[in-house]
């Protein structure tokens, strides 16, 4: 069993086409109450010099929100970049994946979207390898 | 059967639900009736922001309009307990920090005026920082039963007769002292139903 950082995770870095394909796949939803719309805004990235000492803001980057109420049930959805749809199928699905009678779907797509995002990330890492330099220091005998 | 009960129950623990559906252009026009409540004191301003939200808050819609514009993550508030779901309400809307210190709270939300804590508890600005004051947002009830009381200062034409229903003789000595410490102090916004009544430190108050 996933946790809902894990799921959320998934979720926000996973293919948003895939995502948004799936729900709408759902067929008829619950009705869907926002709580808090999409909306666009700045965090202050922070990161930890060698990443264990003092912590420093390494920049602003663009996020947009979206928090949803389905049945009761609370879904959040953070996503980089300015991407409403996105922001807001993501709560939709932590939403759902609360409700007991969505779970199941909720988590084939996770499989889905995990599937791909492990095969993105494999791609990326392979074409970054293919053009991995070496240095290495020679020796210049100066004090020879 | 039960599966509506159960959902019924997960709606009402829904507890942050409401807020602005259009959070710019709301928040703008509270902004304006605050101005509006605070440079005319005493009167009666008319806002009704019942339209500006699709789900009830979980405090009187005035209330929670002003909430929603004035607070935020630099703005510690004190909440009533008889506003409850409020809280986590206001948590989540604005970010804010709910406090229990009085004298850590730049905002209050209370229902009775019998909740205002005395001066030297609260944060009333210095002769610096006047601004860095504590602000009261207080539930007015319909009822104007009270002492009648006659109001002077900055913003009022010669004098008005005022009373609220929930000024106790308490309430009229607090102020005279609130006064006196001007240009420190502590403001107050009474929200009625969808009318709005500002009480600046600058308010001179005197039993009739």
């Amino acid at each position: 069993m996933p946790t809902r950082s894990q799921i959320l995770r998934t979720l926000t870095l996973g293919d948003r086409k895939i995502l948004i394909k799936s729900l709408e796949s759902l067929g008829e939803l619950p009705e869907l109450r926002y709580l808090r719309r999409p909306e666009k805004g700045l965090i202050m990235v922070r990161g930890r010099v060698g990443g264990t000492g003092a912590p420093f803001n390494l920049g602003e980057m663009l996020v947009t929100r979206c928090s949803v109420s389905i049945e009761g049930f609370i879904g959040h959805g953070y996503v980089i970049s300015d991407d409403p749809e996105k922001a807001l199928a993501v709560a939709a699905a932590d939403a759902l994946y609360q409700n007991p009678r969505f779970t199941e779907a909720i988590a084939g797509l996770l499989n889905e979207l995990a599937t791909s995002l492990s095969r993105a990330q494999a791609a990326q890492q392979s074409q970054v390898a293919s053009t991995v330099v070496e240095f290495f220091t020679m020796v210049r005998g100066d004090n020879d | 059967m039960t599966k509506v009960m159960m959902t019924r129950q997960k709606l009402a623990g829904d507890s942050i639900s409401g807020g602005f559906t259009d959070y710019c252009l709301s928040s703008q026009i509270v902004f304006r009736w605050a101005l509006q409540a605070l440079s005319s004191p005493t009167s009666e301003i008319s806002a009704d922001s019942r339209a500006f939200f699709q789900d009830s808050p979980p405090l009187p819609p005035l209330m929670a309009a002003l909430a929603l514009t004035l607070t935020d993550h630099h703005t510690p508030v004190w909440i009533s307990d008889n506003y409850h779901d409020a809280k986590s309400w206001l948590s989540f809307h604005q970010g804010v920090v709910v406090t229990e210190t009085p004298s850590e709270a730049l905002f209050f939300i209370i229902s009775s005026c019998s909740e205002i804590p005395p001066l030297e508890y609260l944060k009333i600005g210095t002769e610096r920082y006047p601004d860095h004051s504590a602000t009261f947002i207080l539930e007015k009830s319909a009822s104007n039963k009270g002492p009648s009381l006659t109001a002077t200062g900055a913003g009022i034409k010669e004098k008005t007769i005022f009373s609220n229903h929930d000024f106790s003789y308490e309430f009229v000595s607090l102020w005279a002292k609130n006064t006196a410490s001007y240009p420190t102090g502590i403001d107050i916004l009474l929200a009625g139903e969808s009318t709005l009544i500002g009480l600046p430190r600058t308010v001179k108050l005197i039993l009739n």
